[in-house]
């Protein structure tokens, strides 16, 4: 769906990191968890391109969408200065999203922004009754945007940032091997480090279990038309915004 | 009303608008603002004899206006293509104009004999500009393989042929004339402008390909010159492109001398973009008096005389 939509709500969270929500009951009825937006809403050519971002929260009863994203060039700036009322151009969702949550129980791992795109996953398998398994990390603790959304959604939650401003010292891919050696998961799903990516993949071969990745580009049309985004994958390049942006973990070259 | 009906060459089109190959899908690969079908053409991202990987990423970089893109034309190869994208092409049930990339001169002839057997195909586009592709100069900045690419296809087809050229050349008419003299019909006046950009923190190019083809508004004036310098010397029909990204941009190329106009980028900031841009210039007919699209083709070069 190609549609102009209005800001409802801008707030920044974090130092250089915002919660921008809009109201579209189309879009919101449409998305699943691991679908993006392109969105644009400035005048002149200059950024050029619309933006791609990933949906942090999917509010079908409240007709919303809302979006977290961290200001790292011309086009998040001006992003940041949107406020409720103004009008943007929104098409979406697009994009292949997570392969739905299954029982008895997934594990996500996520690293800084990556976290963003994995709560309205877990956020689903909770409303599905299915066991969640957090793990989450980033540089420090105000890079974890929604922390408290995701305790209330995880069975339980592993936390680790590397100035120790919270969670114990340590690295959460040790903390997701030994509970997913003790524990029954149905996936794993990343995002936001490839490190992390490297381990949950290792750890969902030696168990056999699917694991998926949700990647990250720079995107032209969004649609799969202009070819500008593509990963390498064990069958060739191919494109983040159609053919992903979940690919599986043993498929893409990470 | 006024008419939109244009005529291009052998071509008749039923609006001047039509997407720059390789911008826009007809079938999945579109955003679905509006129906295909609409527009005067559609042209089919480039296809290659062999199936092609493209350029390593990052292929793509924004810069003021425009848009850096090196992404090498992959292709699933022309035996793919004509089984798995023509029906969607055939059902759009508009022109269908198939750009064709060959890495040699005479893979431009195979391309051209292979896809005239195949029926739906209304015209060949040559991409011979695109400068992302192969070790040396593209065909269009090379007079003589521009003339054997040309003539290859030519000897191989009996379908209408639009040649498209490159910027980057010092008199962009003389090479539209080696063209027609091969057997081109039309001119698509033109391809991206050579361009990179270097990440001054990494000290190295930004694209996986070093350098690409700069498009969208930053290079409109570009493009219009262009278009204006190839109407003035030669007299074959012409699809002007290079920024258009609104209605207006689109009249000015029709008043430059193009008779149809190819949207790229402007696609991307804008799914509706042709829509928004048929429309317009549908209203700037009328509201201006003029009964037909053809009226105003290379109209400001008449002005200019007429001072």
């Amino acid at each position: 769906m190609y549609l102009t939509a209005e800001v409802t709500l801008q707030e920044e969270v974090a130092k250089g990191i915002y919660r921008l929500r809009i109201f579209t009951p189309t879009i919101a009825s449409l998305a699943s968890p691991g679908q993006f937006g392109m969105i644009r809403g400035w005048e002149g050519y200059d950024p050029l391109l619309p933006r791609p971002l990933s949906f942090h929260r999917i509010d079908f009863q409240c007709g919303q969408v809302e979006f977290v994203y961290k200001v790292a060039g011309r086009g998040t700036a001006l992003m940041s200065q949107w406020r409720p009322g103004h009008r943007v151009a929104l098409l979406g969702p697009l994009g292949n999203g997570f392969h739905p949550p299954a029982a008895p129980a997934i594990a996500v791992v996520g690293r800084g922004m990556g976290t963003v795109p994995l709560l309205p996953l877990v956020e689903s398998a909770r409303r599905e009754g299915i066991g969640v398994f957090s793990f989450l990390s980033a540089s420090q603790a105000c890079g974890l945007v929604d922390l408290d959304r995701f305790v209330g959604c995880s069975d339980q939650i592993f936390v680790r940032t590397d100035d120790g401003s919270l969670g114990a010292p340590g690295v959460v891919s040790e903390d997701l091997e030994r509970v997913a050696e003790s524990t029954r998961l149905s996936a794993i799903y990343c995002c936001g480090s490839r490190r992390l990516a490297r381990a949950a993949r290792d750890l969902a071969i030696r168990l056999r279990i699917p694991a998926y990745v949700s990647l990250e580009e720079h995107m032209g049309c969004g649609v799969g038309a202009c070819k500008g985004c593509v990963c390498e994958t064990a069958g060739g390049y191919r494109k983040v915004c159609k053919d992903g942006p979940v690919f599986e973990l043993n498929e893409v070259v990470i | 009303m006024a008419r939109t009906e244009v005529a291009l060459g052998p071509l008749t089109l039923k609006n001047p608008v039509m997407p720059a190959s390789g911008t826009f899908g007809y079938g999945e690969e579109n955003a679905g603002a509006f129906d295909p079908g609409e527009l005067g053409a559609v042209v089919a991202k480039s296809v290659r004899l062999e199936p092609a990987p493209g350029n390593p990423p990052p292929r793509l970089v924004e810069t003021p206006a425009g848009l850096i893109n090196a992404v090498g034309i992959p292709s699933e190869g022309v035996d793919a293509f004509i089984r798995d994208q023509m029906p969607l092409l055939r059902q759009t049930g508009t022109v269908v104009i198939v750009s064709i990339a060959g890495s040699t001169a005479p893979q431009y002839g195979e391309l051209a004999a292979r896809l005239s057997k195949v029926p739906g195909i209304d015209a060949l586009e040559l991409n011979l500009s695109c400068p992302n592709i192969g070790h040396g100069l593209p065909f269009a900045q090379d007079p003589g393989l521009l003339a054997e690419a040309v003539s290859a296809a030519r000897s191989n087809t009996g379908l209408p042929i639009i040649a498209k050229m490159s910027p980057n050349v010092t008199d962009i008419a003389a090479m539209s004339k080696i063209a027609l003299d091969a057997g081109a019909d039309i001119l698509a006046i033109a391809n991206t402008v050579n361009a990179m950009v270097i990440d001054i923190w990494k000290r190295q190019p930004v694209l996986g390909n070093v350098a690409g083809g700069l498009s969208g508004p930053a290079i409109r004036p570009i493009a219009v010159r262009n278009v204006w310098r190839v109407y003035e010397q030669l007299e074959a029909p012409i699809i002007g492109s290079g920024g258009i990204a609104t209605w207006q941009d689109a009249v000015e190329f029709l008043l430059a001398g193009a008779r149809a106009v190819a949207v790229g980028v402007a696609n991307f900031i804008n799914p509706n973009a042709m829509k928004e841009i048929i429309e317009g210039i549908q209203r700037y007919l009328d509201s201006q008096g003029f009964e037909s699209v053809e009226d105003i083709i290379g109209l400001a070069h008449a002005a200019r005389r007429s001072q």
